[in-house]
């Protein structure tokens, strides 16, 4: 059946729509605003004509390149072409402003290769296991691992916890706008239609980490490479990520499990790849976030591990990973393909073709990635005041795609205007970003678990994976909150 | 001894201004934004609703109110030292412009395209960067912002099916 598959996908048929697949992908991945959510969803009425094998390869292709095309962005302007590259952006700009985006962009397309491979040898041969370990997560699971990704803000806000702690609580708060994800009661809209929907994170996180970046670039002038040129090529990129490989392993197997439980998601194993990767690492030379390699090497090896990882329960159980995943479902519908334990069996070739569909398409943006680096690096020496009307309209663009609402595009134009204080201010905006994507996770499945035990805080130190987890999160916070690094150097000192 | 006091009123002065800059602005923001939410929690009617918000409502509301006094103790010690800064040399790079106007022309964006639709927005508001940016060269500065537009048109609007704006005025 394998072999089958592999047949189909080399065909030229099976190479057309890979081809394209892949290069319609890499379009919307670079496009800030416009995600593999979009792509997929867009794309999914055109290939109801095609054959069910064909479908699935052009959308396997589709989805990885569109994650992968996110990070070209992130790396040359610091603007995230998906909200699944945004901490890609704290290393791999810098990167590129020391002249050295070919380097930056090498460590991206080498690592997604890398996760990206992981993540689909994860989906053929471990989907059955692994989704029945990911049906053991329940309510209380749910929970704590937000609380764990919440938890992370006292760490990542470490030397000024201060504002840190206030920037997660402020996402947290920015996130309960809307209806209540609990009881269905409007909450805290100021008596706004548009805020029953709550704040639209796309537009938010185009303002934070796009718009604000503009105003940066208006404001320096001259060229995002600072020193007129650009120094080093991709093949260094290529060679500094395959010297870590433990690194690479670490994330890809993080990334995949992230994916694995559903609603997490790729922006989820971005942020926990650098955060866990920047504690594991203390005192790089260059520090995190001034063009640290790790920096770009963890989050895009786990985002791209992730991509296959949200495919395993959707496949094996009919219950989708995230919202491209719930598209995925949709086209198996479409095309007479049923989910299961057994899917790659039962789903015959046409299963067996999306897989290799997906392994190929890895190499298809390694390739794209590679031979347009320099072509692609030579953005950061055009001129910022030119750059920057036309960042500000891509923004707006952007912004406005989503939903078609003008409200969109001022939600992102304030959020531009704080991303760009809190840039100046060194506020760390990760927090922010963490608390609203993780804010709505932890009340409603707060409220699910206590629900399930009839009232009763037991049940989130009764299960094993839930226990750990809390006893995980605990040693987060007394490592984050409380000054060790003062006290061992003190007593060092005595 | 006259021109002394002056001089140490007028850095007196010098600083408080230097107080209210973007940081406390920011401050402030998030305190006046977590107030609001906290009192928009008394009129929920569902417990379970109101557990979130007030809770981290409390919170943000403290740890504002922490950064605020923090940053006003340190201002404080920094003014009674009366450490004249000197102000850095500040070299500003070719085609630099303002915050301020960046973020004026970027909300006058919003507003001409509501009015005379994308295309033609977009052709005005990047002319208008480059020209707060000293770039001079007209000719070459129109033809990239009509492509621009036109490529973003064609892109959004044509390819990938995205309504953008025609403007209520043509």
């Amino acid at each position: 059946m394998l072999f089958e598959g592999l047949i189909l996908t080399i065909s030229l048929k099976g190479l057309f729509f890979l081809v394209i697949g892949g290069l319609i992908g890499l379009i919307i991945g670079i496009l800030p605003g416009l995600g593999p959510v979009f792509g997929t969803a867009l794309m999914l009425p055109f290939t109801f004509w095609l054959p069910a094998h064909l479908a699935l390869i052009f959308l396997g292709s589709l989805y990885s390149c569109c994650v992968y095309g996110g990070s070209i962005t992130a790396c040359l302007l610091g603007i995230p072409g998906t909200t699944g590259n945004i901490t890609t952006t704290f290393d791999g700009y810098p990167l590129s402003r020391q002249g050295r985006a070919g380097v930056a962009l090498g460590l991206s397309v080498t690592s997604s290769l890398i996760g990206g491979l992981f993540g689909v040898i994860c989906l053929a041969i471990l989907t059955p296991p692994l989704a029945k370990f990911a049906l053991k997560i329940g309510p209380a699971e749910y929970f704590m691992l937000a609380m764990f990704g919440l938890s992370m803000v006292a760490v990542t806000a470490r030397g000024d916890t201060l504002r840190g702690l206030l920037m997660g609580c402020i996402g947290i708060l920015i996130s309960t706008i809307g209806i209540s994800v609990v009881g269905g009661e409007n909450r805290c809209t100021f008596g706004s239609s548009y805020l029953e929907g709550g704040i639209p994170f796309v537009p938010a996180s185009i303002g934070l980490f796009a718009l604000s970046q503009a105003f940066i670039l208006a404001e320096q002038g001259g060229a995002i490479s600072k020193i007129g040129k650009v120094t080093s090529g991709v093949w260094e990129g290529v060679k500094e990520t395959l010297k870590r490989p433990l690194v690479v392993i670490r994330h890809a197997i993080l990334g995949t499990g992230i994916g694995i439980i559903p609603g997490v998601g790729i922006n989820v194993a971005n942020f926990m790849a650098y955060l866990i990767e920047s504690r594991i690492n203390k005192n790089p030379d260059p520090p995190f976030g001034k063009g640290q390699y790790l920096g770009v090497i963890a989050p895009e090896t786990a985002n791209n591990a992730c991509v296959s990882g949200e495919l395993i329960p959707a496949f094996a159980f009919g219950i989708p990973g995230g919202s491209t995943a719930a598209i995925f479902l949709a086209a198996l519908m479409m095309h007479d393909l049923k989910p299961g334990y057994d899917f790659f069996q039962s789903g015959g070739s046409a299963a067996s073709a999306l897989i290799w569909g997906m392994f190929l398409s890895q190499f298809l943006f390694f390739i794209f990635g590679v031979i347009g680096a320099n072509f692609f690096s030579k953005v950061t020496l055009v001129r910022n005041s030119i750059l920057v009307p036309t960042i500000v309209a891509l923004c707006y663009v952007g912004a406005y795609s989503s939903r078609g609402l003008i409200a969109d595009v001022i939600v992102m134009t304030i959020f531009g205007i704080a991303g760009y204080i809190m840039y100046k201010y060194n506020y760390p905006m990760a927090c922010l970003v963490l608390g609203m994507i993780l804010g709505p996770l932890a009340e409603t499945n707060y409220t699910r678990a206590l629900i399930l035990s009839d009232g009763s805080h037991r049940i989130f130190i009764s299960k094993p994976i839930s226990a750990i987890l809390f006893g995980v999160i605990i040693i987060m916070l007394l490592y984050g909150l409380l000054p060790w690094e003062k006290f061992f150097k003190r007593r060092r000192e005595d | 001894m006259n021109l002394q006091n002056n001089l140490i009123k007028m850095e007196k002065q010098k600083s408080f201004i230097h107080f209210f800059n973007g940081d406390i602005v920011f401050l402030t923001a998030c305190l006046t934004f977590s107030v609001l939410i906290f009192i928009q929690t008394s009129q929920l009617r569902d417990e379970s609703a109101i557990l979130v918000p007030r809770l981290f409502g409390i919170l943000a509301i403290l740890l504002a109110l922490s950064a605020i006094l923090i940053r006003t103790i340190v201002f404080l010690r920094e003014a009674n030292k009366l450490k004249t800064e000197i102000s850095s040399k500040h070299i500003e790079a070719e085609g630099a412009m303002s915050f301020y106007i960046a973020i004026t022309l970027s909300i006058v964006y919003l507003i001409i395209t509501e009015l005379i639709g994308f295309i033609l927005g977009t052709i005005i508001i990047i002319l208008a960067f480059l020209w707060f940016a000293k770039y001079r060269r007209i000719l070459v500065g129109l033809i990239y912002s009509i492509i621009t537009s036109l490529i973003l048109y064609f892109l959004f609007y044509s390819v990938l099916k995205v309504n953008l704006p025609r403007g209520i005025v043509f």
